[in-house]
């Protein structure tokens, strides 16, 4: 398969990318290329103006300083989020996820910045041009008017899967999106989500990601991420679940608890981190949790797995994540 | 001293500096001087009448080099099953639609362009009108009674029914104690060669045309290539280049090679065709998926008494190997154990999906699912060790079956011990603690098909030609399909051994259907006994050449002559030899010709015959492989993941001309049965393939696989060259049940219905608890 | 519109005229006649494409051949030094890691990364370290067995 034609642009710093994505409608922005040229191949996406921002240094950092926390510019690579030492030690469920993304090759390219940012999933969606070409009614996602996932549904039912982002709701990760006029804007990351498959986050055509920050979690933080997928590797999820928890004084003081390949988007499970905060944490503690995470999650069925399995899944997930990263908090 | 100094050792394969350094030319990396590139328009409609197909658009965009649809092909179908005495009308497929399309990516029209570019805007030119027709997605629905004809030659939708009876089951059930009935079903799965089929075609002026394909038989496809283009055979030249994987699949002359021809022709141009990934999926031949019903009557000892088996398999739109997926589906039940009498069905269905062909295993993987995973509640029912039960039905060396089969040598039993001993049975075997289980499985396999499928008059099953040079070397040439396997260093191992040299004292030319003799390709695991038979005949034809001028030379009487170390030796007299060089140039002094030898392997008289598939009792191959795969699972009970440990996999080939490729051929086949047990699940809805990528089609990973503890247990058969037997299909038989028969050990639930994913084990978890 | 670029690839440097919606696969094989990377999927699943970059295993089917310009390019073609195979062509042919050989060249290109990144790998790292190359032929057992010995 050959990619569409389409001009190509090279924004040397953060500035440039701003005005070439003012200047140039229908543009779209490429760093790793791991999510968008597959698309661009199949002709899901076909923009005039492909704007390659790899070139700038500045945006592949990962800084940490115990005062200031994480930070993550986001072309960081997954494979160096993976691999970085601070990462690992004190934001683990972030080094676990971004280590089981796809496959090596893919984590090399692919960076964070991508990965929070990929599209939901389909597969009457994501195929190709020809093969979509024969179909006799476009759905949701292609701008037409019906949902081949389920009959009836009023809804876009494509199925959000990235890694990263139940990690980064865990551990209570911020955004910087630059917006058209250059302004920063940061936001909680699980208000990065709109939970609508359509369109799954809330970045303008003229936005971008700038960098991730996260606050230095306090002492007796451990964090956890499960993933559990087809294959061990190139593969997304068939669910991920993310534990954050905070045990100090042999209590809960803080719970983060989020999973993917659920639904529209990634989901903070409010009502198992209740559960767990407050109290001291017992096998019986961390069943009530995970019972907690199955009567909330309402999985959509995704290809040849059912929401009944995944809501089966998340109940186990969330429970081993919250016990795995337990073990080590204590 | 050792036996042998070439066969039965661990040498690197001839290709592989070429393969290790990106050196080795694929059929996608031939570029030639104004070469086009191809593209196919493929049908987006199940099944319907094409009113008309308007090529003029494309015809006009420039660059657009040529158009070709079915009006430029000739009237003769292809398939697999060609030769006359087929009992069916089997031969169903153009290469591009004359009237009707039948399957969602079914091929209308190819284009010509000067880049890919461009012949993929042209597709979008083309404008076909449909007359749309009732579609079916299932054997079920094809086959009701007011379900309209897919193919007009046929009376109904049933592709193919082949049925047999041997023996007398009536009377098998009726001195049976116990009669055990189940019902099994396996999936779609694809061969999933990593190298997509790839085609160059140039037409020349002279009306010769040249094709580098990748193909496992090049010889069918020149035969499907001058029918499709209306020309003789002899101005079709197929050469296979290196080919990265086949698996059956590649035996089907698919649209790519004769379109790439007759856009060369059109166009006055080479022609370049690669499929994408997703033609792959949506357009190449598939693993028959099947529906089973089953039943064995066993005597309370755990003697087989009777089998009766019915097989019911979705075929897809075209027939392909179809009779003899049936037939094999059939008869390859009558083994490894003794089935008192056996009474088969099976019926293949036309539907309009892309069509099922030969996979590796091919017909054998589905009826040993059922049939070990059946053998292992039987033992279960009748307390009798599943090691035991096996023993006791098996057939033995020198024996004769019910089905005809010739055993010539049987190493089944040697290699179940082996297995189980590897895997440590004794100590595991219901003694593992829950979630844990050992499960086992045997199987045995055809070498080669003694049939001729497809030529009613070809002169041999394989042939062999050696030429002798003067600086002591020889070149082979041989009409087999090397697609990975290493047949080319194994025909050269064989012949360098008959020879007295060194492996790198051959070289082989091979897959070229104007240089190397007729072949019939590489299936039915037939190369190593068929062609590597042909290649022992021709080495020792040009070792008695030799003998005859060396015996002159050395004054010695020509029977006390041997070939070692590239010389010639007077047996037991060690200063007596003269080098094999000497011996060609005193053969050209002498002779005033070239030297060279030929050799060609046919099956004995007490194999194959007239190709009845309609009848059960038939000496299907020279000789057969024996094998049993022991396995070591853990169950995940909460989340229903099968974390498969060890796979103990004994087989016997006879003997190892070459123990590494052996191993690798053992290994990596159970990479394919270990996905179709576990993951590969080839999905479709209303005739629409959605399983399109390698990240949708989960073929396993270096991460996913389990320890392979390859097992070569050499029976040395009398037939095979030095005692060999296949090693490339048999060698993955038995993995699926051995998995499912270890799962059931670990966690008391029987697996029916493949691919076994963790929501089907959850699920029969819960019935099971739900029950208790 | 083409653009002339230019690609160091194997220590040499290649000029060619491209249009810039052409991936650096591509460019290898049809500008510059590098065909030891192959095409097997072409959406980046399957990794026979996989070529190091700046001494990162990155597939070539999704890397856009402008954005390599400036990059150190290694393929399967630039490996044997002189005649002589690299320490893991050549396990991988004594080993019998290869059959087809059609995975060989992006696995071996993983397997260089990974083993110049960390030296002595363990035998779950090699598997994790090939694990977005798919092999249909060995089962990745002598894969496996061929860069730990390489390793050693």
């Amino acid at each position: 398969m050959r990619l569409p034609k389409f001009e190509y642009l090279e924004p040397k710093n953060v500035k440039e990318i701003t005005s070439l994505l003012k200047k140039n409608e229908d543009a779209i922005l490429i760093a790793g290329g791991t999510d968008i040229l597959p698309k661009m191949k199949q002709r899901i996406v076909t923009p005039k103006y492909v704007i390659n921002i790899t070139k700038i240094e500045d945006l592949k950092k990962i800084e940490f300083a115990e005062k200031k926390g994480l930070t993550l510019g986001s072309l960081a690579t997954l494979d160096n989020i993976s691999k970085s030492k601070p990462v690992i030690e004190k934001f683990t469920a972030l080094a676990q996820a971004a280590g089981r993304v796809a496959s090596p090759q893919l984590r090399n390219m692919g960076t964070i910045g991508g990965n929070i940012s990929i599209e939901s999933m389909c597969m009457y969606f994501n195929q190709s041009h020809e093969w979509r070409k024969g179909r006799p009614h476009l759905c949701f996602k292609l701008g037409g008017d019906r949902c081949f996932v389920a009959k009836g549904s009023k809804d876009c039912l494509a199925l959000f899967q990235a890694d990263t982002p139940p990690a980064l709701i865990a551990l209570g990760a911020q955004v910087t999106i630059v917006g058209a006029t250059g302004k920063e804007k940061i936001i909680n990351i699980e208000d990065f989500y709109t939970q609508k498959s359509k369109k799954v986050n809330i970045l303008k055509p003229t936005d971008f990601v700038k960098q991730i920050h996260i606050p230095t979690p306090p002492k007796g933080t451990k964090s956890c991420y499960l993933k559990m997928a087809q294959r061990a590797a190139i593969d997304y999820p068939i669910a991920g679940a993310a534990a954050c928890i905070t045990v100090s004084g042999g209590k809960c003081k803080n719970a983060g608890i989020a999973v993917t390949a659920v639904g529209s988007g990634p989901l903070r499970l409010k009502e198992a981190e209740e559960v767990l905060i407050g109290n001291s944490i017992t096998d019986e503690l961390i069943e009530k949790a995970a019972d907690a995470a199955y009567e909330k999650v309402r999985p959509m069925p995704h290809f040849n797995i059912s929401a009944w399995y995944k809501r089966k899944l998340i109940r186990v997930l969330v429970k081993r994540s919250i016990k795995q990263a337990c073990s080590k908090a204590k | 001293m050792e036996k042998y100094s070439v066969i039965g050792k661990r040498l690197p394969r001839l290709d592989s500096v070429a393969k290790v350094t990106g050196d080795a030319k694929y059929a996608g990396d031939f570029f030639l001087p104004g070469m086009l590139h191809g593209k196919i328009l493929r049908s987006t409609v199940p099944h319907a009448k094409i009113l008309n197909i308007d090529t003029s658009r494309a015809e006009k965009l420039p660059g657009v080099r040529a158009v070709a649809t079915g009006k430029d092909i000739s009237d003769i179908p292809h398939g697999f099953i060609r030769a006359a005495p087929a009992p069916f009308f089997l031969r169903d497929k153009f290469s591009l639609a004359k009237e009707k399309v039948r399957f969602i990516g079914d091929e209308i029209a190819a284009v010509a362009a000067v880049d890919e570019d461009t012949a993929m805007e042209a597709l979008d030119l083309i404008k076909v009108d449909y007359e749309e027709l009732p579609a079916y997605f299932s054997p079920q629905e094809s086959m009701a009674l007011d379900a309209v004809r897919i193919h007009d030659h046929a009376e109904s939708n049933v592709s193919v029914v082949i049925s047999f009876h041997l023996g007398n089951i009536e009377q098998g059930f009726a001195e049976s104690d116990f009669v055990f009935e189940d019902n099994y079903s396996t999936q779609y799965i694809l061969a999933s060669y990593i190298e997509p089929h790839a085609a160059v075609a140039d037409f020349s002026q002279s009306g010769n045309v040249t094709l580098w394909l990748s193909t496992q038989t090049p010889f069918y496809d020149r035969t499907n290539i001058a029918e499709t283009l209306g020309i003789p055979e002899s101005k079709v030249r197929v050469i296979k280049p290196p080919v990265g994987g086949g698996f059956g699949a590649k035996t089907e002359t698919h649209t790519l090679f004769t379109a790439s021809a007759v856009l060369s022709r059109k166009a006055g141009r080479p022609v370049k065709i690669i499929y994408s990934r997703e033609e792959e999926f949506t357009s190449t031949a598939h693993r028959h998926g099947v529906t089973v019903n089953h039943k064995i009557g066993v005597k309370k000892d755990g003697t087989i008494k009777a089998v009766d088996s019915k097989f019911f398999a979705d075929g897809g739109a075209y027939n392909s190997h179809s009779a003899i997926s049936m037939f094999i589906m059939g008869t390859l039940q009558n083994g490894p154990y003794n089935m008192g009498s056996f009474k088969y069905e099976g019926i293949r269905v036309y539907t309009n999906k892309p069509f099922a062909g030969g996979v590796r295993g091919h017909g054998a993987i589905q009826p040993r699912f059922v049939i070990e995973t059946m053998m292992d509640s039987i033992s279960e029912k009748l307390d009798i060790d599943p090691i035991e039960i096996r023993k006791m039905n098996a057939v033995k060396a020198g024996q004769t079956t019910i089905s005809k089969f010739k055993i010539r040598s049987c190493g089944h039993t040697e290699a179940l011990d082996k297995a189980v001993e590897e895997i440590g049975w004794k100590d595991k075997w219901r003694k593992l603690p829950d979630g844990k289980g050992v499960g086992l499985a045997s199987m045995f396999f055809a070498s080669g098909a003694a049939f001729s499928f497809f030529y009613d008059n070809p002169p041999s099953f394989s042939g062999v030609k050696i030429n002798a040079e003067t600086d002591g070397n020889f070149t082979l040439f041989t009409g087999t399909s090397d697609i990975g396997q290493g047949s080319e260093t194994t025909l050269a191992q064989i012949a360098a051994e008959e020879l007295g040299v060194g492996l790198n004292k051959i070289s082989v030319i091979a897959s070229d259907t104007a240089t190397t003799p007729l072949d019939m390709g590489s299936y039915s695991s037939r190369v190593t006994v068929f062609g590597g038979g042909a290649a022992k005949i021709a080495a020792y034809n040009m070792k008695m050449k030799l003998f005859d001028i060396a015996a002159d030379m050395l004054e010695a009487n020509k029977d006390d002559l041997e070939a070692k170390n590239e010389r010639i030796y007077v047996k037991g007299t060690p200063e007596k030899s003269v080098s094999i060089a000497d011996t060609v140039i005193g053969y050209y002094n002498k002779m005033k010709e070239h030297l060279t030898s030929s050799g060609d392997y046919n099956p004995p008289a007490d194999v194959g015959g007239e190709m009845r598939l309609d009848l059960g009792e038939v000496n299907i191959s020279p000789t057969f492989s024996f094998g049993t795969h022991a396995t070591e699972v853990d169950v995940d009970k909460e989340t229903g993941e099968v974390k498969v440990q060890k796979i103990a996999a004994a087989h016997d080939c006879g003997f190892a001309i070459n123990p590494m490729a052996v191993e690798g051929q053992i290994e990596g086949s159970i990479q394919m049965t270990f996905g179709q047990a576990l993951l590969e699940d080839y999905r479709m809805e209303k005739g629409w393939s959605i399983t399109n990528s390698f990240i949708d089609y989960k073929m396993a990973t270096s991460e996913d696989m389990p320890y392979i503890k390859p097992i070569i247990v050499e029976s040395i058969d009398s037939e095979g060259p030095f005692g060999a037997k296949e090693a490339s299909e048999g060698t993955n038989v038995a993995t699926i049940p051995s998995i499912a028969n270890a799962i059931y050990d670990a966690v008391g639930i029987r697996m029916k219905d493949l691919p076994i994913t963790p929501e089907k084990i959850l699920r029969a978890l819960e019935k099971k608890e739900g029950g208790k | 519109m083409k653009q002339l670029v230019e690609l160091k690839v194997n220590g040499e440097s290649y000029e060619t005229a491209i249009d810039p919606h052409r991936t650096l696969l591509e460019v290898l094989r049809e500008n510059i006649g590098m065909t030891g990377s192959k095409e097997g999927c072409d959406l980046g699943a399957c990794g026979a494409c996989t070529v190091v970059i700046d001494g990162k295993a990155v597939l070539a089917c999704l890397t856009l051949a402008l954005e390599a310009r400036g990059k150190e390019i290694t393929t399967i073609e630039g490996l044997a030094k002189d005649g002589k195979l690299h320490p893991l062509q050549q396990n991988f042919v004594d080993h019998g890691a290869i059959q087809c050989g059609f995975c060989t060249p992006g696995v071996i290109m993983s397997a260089k990364a990974l083993l110049d990144e960390n030296p002595k790998p363990t035998q779950v790292e090699i598997k994790r370290g090939i694990s977005g190359n798919l092999c249909r032929c060995t089962g990745y057992t002598k894969i496996v067995e061929a860069i730990e010995v390489t390793a050693k």
